[in-house]
């Protein structure tokens, strides 16, 4: 199902009785069947994105479109999402199955539904074995059939996360949101689980919703990303494009695993320059101090151009970064080819590659790639 | 350096342990453990006089004799009433008002506090405001039965019963709606507030969840509310139950110190701390504190028989997270 976002705003009163904007005019497409991330700073709107999408927040303007049905104004139980809570808010006194089971059993709708294709399918016999055949369906998609019989409490923090998603797929609804899924697992978990909902959401083809801050997790397992800020829009995309060709220096700045370079530097005579340095000439705008973004893979040690004292090497693993101190003081970082191994204090000159140097405006907009 | 000392040598730090104990301990010993073990010798003593502490021998003929008195009977059935059907009726009331408390945001402090009034005012006084209430001639409730064109009720009144057994029936159950009521709304506050602490305590996610899965209110609180109350609602049973078995100011000041309306003379209203404290005033005639000791004694055994029947069954429906 396609989700759209029509100038959605969603504002909140605080304690203090002042009005809070969480949600700016959002304007916004999930296609059917993707993968989307919301991804953010904690407080720029992303999970009450996805709760407005859930219909637990309502709308302060604007509509909320499911394919070509208006849900803007319908309660939760009627829109037929499924969602997986950031604590997993597992029923403590249930077991496992009960969990699972419990929207099949509870709800009247879903209920409804069930008996149709009871009468449908000949195969299960009673209401009974249709739930329990569910059930197990899902309790083996997500790989936990041998804990049935369990309370959440005896179950680890990944198993646990598995049943969420069980209990909020075992309806079969037609959009999962996954509310910082991940944010309660180790690191080493973390990347297991994601890879899980990714193959999940491939097998049962889901359009999905997945709200994070880390924009690692976004960028291995979305399709789509969408990037806010203090409640506004910032960038949707495909991750490898919104990578390489950000928005605005916000974007540029929080997307990247290793920070984005940002130096000042002026346009004169449609020329970029660094300092004194030359760095790119047909540069189509007006005179003024402008900033540069540079991912740290666009630069290239060469045999001419940008000349630079290498101030610092650090190795992490298999990536080794250098630190490059400019003639006017800047500093500029880099990742280093094991072929040719800079030392500290090595004077070395840097170029850049194509369309890897990004202008942004005082505004912090982009208004120029090269 | 002399704590240090100390703390090094664990065997001393016990002792030191005890030390801190023992007032609290002494307390305890002389005006709890010391009395009841009194308690349950006196009540074995035969004809046992209060003055001189002479008795006859050692017997359990008290026991005999306060279980042949139909008045204890009749104690135990009322103080059952209190403990068995008025709390679970207040609990349900009081569960099902914070339920409602918790789901508003306006006025919520304010309805709190009024809720919690009961609490703060004194028994003697509630129960003489609500013997007003059920009063014969002004009382407010049969004022409002009066504008619905309802006969005055003579609520709290045994006049004329002597004899019929039908008429004697009649007025004990109106005596039983009294005491019904008035229990109900006295156990009420606290329990209100113990129950909207428990509520708060309770993850809202719980509720999103089974929002978006489509589950009913009623439904939800069946399957989520009560199941994770069930903690708090067993403390608040036993706690409500020994209070209930206690009951007695109560009962004076509804319907006064012969446990009966007018015209009543079988102490119809008698609790079990009644019939002990009846017993208690008879001091000086040998046998009555021996007898008052043997109730107490029965009382103490019900009241901790029952608590450990209700823990032992508890285990199957409380869930603690």
């Amino acid at each position: 199902m396609q989700v759209r976002f029509e100038s959605v705003t969603k504002q909140f009163q605080d304690k203090r009785k002042r009005i809070v904007t969480a949600v700016d005019n959002l304007s916004l497409t999930i296609e059917s069947g993707k993968l989307m991330g919301f991804l953010g700073p904690s407080g720029c709107g992303k999970s009450t994105s996805l709760f407005i999408i859930a219909g637990i927040h309502h709308l302060t303007s604007g509509r909320i479109w499911f394919d070509e049905r208006d849900v803007s104004v319908l309660p939760p139980e009627k829109r037929g999402v499924g969602m997986v809570f950031q604590n997993y808010a597992l029923y403590p006194h249930l077991t496992v199955r009960q969990n699972i089971e419990f929207p099949l059993v509870n709800s009247k709708e879903i209920k409804n539904r069930l008996k149709a294709e009871l009468v449908k399918e000949a195969a299960y016999g009673s209401m009974k074995e249709l739930v329990a055949a569910r059930v197990m369906e899902t309790a083996k998609l997500v790989e936990i059939e041998d804990y049935l019989d369990r309370k959440p409490a005896e179950l680890s923090g990944g198993q646990q996360q598995r049943v969420a998603i069980a209990r909020a797929v075992v309806k079969r609804p037609s959009i999962l949101l996954l509310d910082e899924p991940l944010s309660n697992l180790d690191a080493r978990l973390r990347v297991q689980t994601r890879e899980e909902i990714k193959r999940i959401q491939r097998k049962i083809g889901i359009t999905t919703v997945f709200v994070t801050h880390d924009q690692e997790e976004a960028l291995s397992i979305c399709d789509e990303i969408l990037i806010m800020k203090d409640g506004l829009f910032q960038q949707a995309g495909n991750p490898q494009e919104i990578y390489d060709r950000p928005a605005n220096r916000f974007v540029a700045e929080f997307f990247g695993g290793v920070p984005m370079n940002m130096l000042q530097a002026h346009v004169k005579n449609k020329t970029l320059l660094l300092g004194d340095d030359e760095l790119r000439t047909e540069v189509h705008l007006p005179d003024g101090e402008v900033s540069v973004g540079i991912r740290p893979e666009s630069v290239v040690p060469e045999a001419s151009g940008l000349a630079v004292t290498v101030r610092e090497v650090r190795r992490q693993g298999g990536i080794s970064t250098a630190v490059a101190e400019l003639r006017d003081g800047q500093t500029i970082c880099f990742f280093q080819e094991s072929r040719h191994p800079v030392t500290i204090g090595q004077e070395i000159k840097l170029d850049f590659c194509n369309d890897g140097i990004c202008i942004f405006n005082q505004a912090g907009e982009k208004v120029f790639q090269c | 350096m002399l704590r240090f000392k100390l703390a090094r040598q664990r065997g001393n730090m016990n002792m030191f342990a005890y030390l801190y104990l023992l007032p609290a301990f002494v307390l305890l010993g002389i005006f709890t453990i010391y009395p009841l073990i009194n308690t349950i010798i006196t009540s074995f003593r035969l004809d046992y006089r209060f003055l001189t502490g002479d008795f006859v021998r050692f017997s359990a003929q008290h026991y005999v004799d306060i279980l042949r008195d139909p008045v204890f009977w009749r104690a135990c059935i009322n103080t059952a009433f209190i403990a068995f059907i008025c709390v679970p009726a207040s609990m349900a009331a009081a569960m099902g008002t914070a339920t409602l408390l918790h789901s508003i945001k306006r006025l919520k402090g304010f309805f709190t506090t009024l809720y919690f009034l009961p609490e703060v005012t004194n028994i003697m006084a509630a129960g003489m405001v609500f013997a007003l209430l059920f009063n014969n001639n002004f009382g407010l409730i049969n004022m409002v039965l009066g504008w619905f064109g309802f006969d005055p009720v003579a609520w709290i009144s045994g006049v004329g019963i002597a004899g019929s057994r039908e008429l004697y029936m009649q007025a004990y159950l109106r005596c039983l709606f009294v005491l019904f009521v008035y229990s109900v709304w006295s156990g009420f506050s606290l329990q209100v507030i113990l129950f909207l602490g428990a509520l708060s305590r309770i993850n809202p996610q719980y509720y999103q969840a089974s929002s978006i899965d489509g589950v009913g209110r009623w439904k939800t609180f069946w399957k989520i509310t009560f199941p994770l109350l069930s903690p708090t609602t067993l403390y608040v049973y036993i706690t409500s139950a020994i209070i209930a078995f206690r009951a007695f100011a109560a009962i004076v000041a509804l319907f006064g110190p012969t446990y009966g309306p007018l015209g009543d003379d079988s102490r119809m209203m008698i609790t079990i701390v009644g019939y002990i404290m009846d017993s208690l005033g008879n001091y000086l005639s040998p046998g009555a504190v021996s007898m008052a000791s043997a109730a107490a004694v029965v009382l103490l055994v019900i009241i901790m028989v029952l608590t450990a029947l209700q823990m032992r069954l508890s285990k199957r429906w409380v869930h603690y997270s």
